[in-house]
């Protein structure tokens, strides 16, 4: 969520906002206690990836925008005949996998009713869980594997991704106390890259100039590094590798 | 390209908007960004690179026009309603003219600037252009000013896309048809949505004869080679297209709401405007029904720094327009010193903006870049070149694959794949498999049948469009969002349960090909994977 630029509201534009999001007596409230309301209440939604660089993101700009919120009256954008809500998830028995970030990946799945039907027929509750599988990126040969422990009713996942430069693909298991495990699906592959300058910090902490070429580009003129979590940790490895110096 | 020009900006606007249409009501709130685009960006861009033609001014720009945006811009209907939108502004700032006289007079010069622009809008866009500003944009191009270059279909943000190689493809394929279609010839350049890159997405660009594209600022810095000339020439990727990173450091003197120009306190503050702070009986008629208020595009106070703010001086403000051009002249002359000994070449500087940012949100941005641009030109420092001016001066790139990356936040895919909008791509990509599943059991169909398809293809194309999960990340519109994107999944499956039946829908289909009128020439077998004919080759 953005968070709306409080102070340069005005009363009519705070009011509209409080009562959008249910502070009470918000049209009562003086100005200042009104811009404070917001405040706290717009700092308990946080933010999935709060960092500084992460306001000069493009996506942070509020494109299409035309009032402070949108109109708290509900519409209807034009049905056509014959269409129907769609369902939860769908009747089969699959896995994907969406690479969010080189340290996060997205997992979600369903479960069929002919599987969920098989697996009902065993005297015992099967227990489900996610075996991730990392593999070497050229070979595809594995490196290790984990397993996450799911509910029945679970239906997605966020996936830690331990290493970079590897491939990974996902298995949705069951397993029962008498020990059976099986597999119910398997995911897409997807493959994180390890950047050059991961492996080679030494490159940039001897020479100033190569390091003006290959990443002033890179940092405003505040100082701010552009919002990339891995060049984050190039930097901070360099100033480590500074200061042991 | 000027050789004795020591560096070179490679200014790349992308102006795209996403598809929003609704003829079923007769004024619906968001059009508005169609119009609030065109009255307060596109409009008065055209009327600023022509004046810089007209007074021989050298440079080249790159502009990225959406196909759907574009689809919108000559679209009888939009256009009669933008021709509503821009009478309606004149009519407000006749009634601000009289209001202003008697409450706070110190506010005349900016209404007449606002009633000025209304009356060059309206004058431009009916006896200039006859109401198809895609005609201004061509006449730039052909006088050599503008390179104009397309963005995929429907502005997906292709990365989520990587495991569906018929969608990627589609949204390449229809972007640059849709090109031909307006422009009457192939693209050189392809605007990537969101900057968002994976390796292997150029092998489509070049399936299409793409020469070059934009990427994130990290994109060859986070690459497994090392980039020989940082971001300041282009690579080649293994499939032989030019692609150009951003630079951010520059990039931010201006697209930085913390420390960018924009932010200066003299400038014209966007979010106070006379649709929230006048009361509701006066400006009822402007907003929407039934009480909704919005923007009008009346602002009459400054960014001021501080809660009490202070009235929009245009003085001041056009005394900072001039600074600023200054500073950032001067600051691309002291990189361009710095860098003159690391390379072999004159460094090639992108930068990478939403066209809106120029205008809409940034109120005095064309007035900058006027300037900046008119101020290079006097110089040998720097000069405004296209990637494709580059590459035909400097063919020669180091070969590399960028990295996986974008411009959102976090820089990769997070923006798109928050709490709040991962749950749409069950839906999307499910559709996707069952459109590359009727394409392989419904090949070449004919007549009814074939509409049908088509316009099950046209609805999962519509509803990869990178906006909706990005409006349902930031909270602004999210129900339309939303809605827009499940409307078209819930659509397909239309056909899809139809077509498993061997039946059609006809109302549906008749009612839907007249609701979403992109894409009229789209061809449902480019999503058969077993397809190898040549399509599209302009």
């Amino acid at each position: 969520m953005i968070i709306p630029n409080i102070e340069a509201l005005s009363i009519s534009e705070l009011q509209f906002i409080a009562k959008r999001y249910g502070i009470e007596n918000g049209d009562q409230l003086a100005e200042d206690d009104l811009r404070e309301a917001l405040h706290e209440l717009f700092e308990e939604f946080g933010t999935e990836y709060s960092t500084l660089s992460a306001l000069y993101s493009p996506s942070n700009q509020k494109r299409y925008f035309n009032q402070i919120y949108e109109s708290p009256e509900d519409f209807q954008v034009g049905s056509l005949p014959g269409v129907q809500e769609l369902p939860p998830f769908y009747s089969e028995t699959a896995i994907h996998l969406l690479l969010k970030d080189p340290s996060w990946a997205h997992a979600y799945w369903s479960i069929g009713p002919n599987d969920f039907k098989k697996l009902s027929e065993h005297s015992q509750d099967p227990s489900f869980f996610l075996r991730v599988f990392m593999c070497d990126l050229v070979h595809g040969n594995l490196v290790d594997s984990f397993d996450i422990p799911i509910a029945a009713d679970d239906i997605s996942w966020n996936v830690n991704l331990p290493e970079r430069g590897r491939s990974f693909y996902i298995s949705l298991m069951y397993h029962y106390d008498d020990e059976e495990v099986g597999v119910l699906a398997t995911s897409n592959t997807i493959a994180t890259r390890k950047p050059y300058f991961q492996d080679h910090i030494e490159e940039l902490e001897e020479n100033e100039d190569d390091f003006y070429l290959l990443f002033s580009s890179l940092v405003t003129k505040g100082g701010v590094l552009v919002d990339s979590r891995a060049i984050h940790e190039i930097f901070t490895a360099l100033e480590r590798k500074r200061e042991l110096a | 390209m000027n050789k004795k020009k020591k560096s070179s900006i490679g200014l790349m606007l992308n102006a795209h908007l996403p598809f929003v249409r609704h003829p079923e009501y007769p004024r619906f709130l968001e059009e508005d960004w169609l119009f609030e685009s065109i009255s307060e960006t596109y409009l008065p861009l055209l009327r600023m690179l022509r004046k810089l033609r007209e007074d021989e001014v050298p440079f080249r720009i790159t502009i990225s026009l959406s196909p759907t945006l574009c689809t919108m811009l000559i679209d009888p209907i939009l256009q009669g309603r933008f021709t509503n939108y821009l009478r309606m502004q004149e009519e407000l700032g006749k009634m601000e003219l009289n209001r202003v006289a008697q409450e706070a007079p110190e506010l005349k010069p900016v209404v007449d600037s606002y009633v000025a622009r209304i009356r060059e809008n309206l004058s431009d866009y009916f006896d200039e252009y006859q109401c198809n500003i895609l005609s201004g944009f061509s006449d730039l191009e052909e006088s050599g000013n503008v390179e104009l270059i397309t963005t995929a279909a429907t502005h997906a943000f292709l990365p989520l896309y990587s495991e569906y190689s018929t969608a990627v493809n589609a949204q390449v394929e229809l972007a640059v048809q849709t090109h031909v279609n307006f422009f009457k010839k192939r693209p050189k350049g392809f605007w990537l949505p969101e900057c968002g890159y994976y390796p292997g997405l150029d092998e489509y660009l070049k399936k299409e004869n793409i020469s070059f594209f934009q990427l994130g600022a990290q994109a060859l810095s986070l690459s497994e080679t090392r980039p020989e000339r940082g971001n300041y020439a282009p690579v080649i990727t293994p499939s032989g297209v030019y692609a150009f990173a951003r630079d951010y450091h520059l990039t931010n003197l201006i697209w930085s709401n913390v420390e960018g120009y924009p932010s200066d306190p003299v400038y014209r503050e966007f979010y106070r405007d006379i649709g929230y702070d006048l009361p509701m009986e006066y400006i009822r008629p402007y907003i929407h029904e039934p009480q909704a208020r919005a923007f009008t595009g009346f602002k009459y106070y400054a960014i001021t720094g501080s809660q009490h703010k202070q009235y929009y001086s245009m003085e001041k403000a056009q005394r900072k327009v001039s600074e600023h051009a200054s500073n950032f002249l001067y600051e691309v002359k002291r990189k361009t010193d710095r860098l003159r000994s690391l390379l072999d070449r004159p460094p090639f500087y992108t930068l990478a903006f939403d066209a809106e940012l120029f205008g809409h949100w940034w109120h005095e941005g064309l007035d900058w870049l006027d300037t900046v641009i008119r101020q290079a030109a006097e110089t040998d420092d720097v000069g405004f070149n296209t990637p494709k001016d580059y590459i035909a001066t400097y063919p020669e790139a180091q070969e590399l694959t960028p990295a996986f990356s974008s411009w959102g936040e976090g820089g990769y895919a997070n923006v798109w794949t928050d709490g709040q909008n991962v749950h749409a791509y069950r839906h999307v990509h499910k559709a996707l498999e069952r459109m590359e599943e009727l394409a392989i059991r419904f090949p070449h169909q004919n007549s009814l049948k074939q509409r049908f398809l088509n316009q099950a293809a046209r609805e999962v194309i519509l509803s990869m469009a990178s906006d909706w999960p990005f409006i349902m990340h930031n909270g602004t519109s999210s129900s339309y969002a939303s809605r827009r994107l499940f409307d078209h999944v819930q659509n397909f499956s239309v056909v899809y349960e139809h077509m498993c039946k061997n039946a059609v829908n006809t109302e549906w289909l008749v009612k839907a090909e007249k609701r979403d009128i992109v894409f009229p020439d789209i061809d449902y077998n480019m999503f058969n994977k077993d397809s190898d004919r040549n399509r599209y080759n302009g």
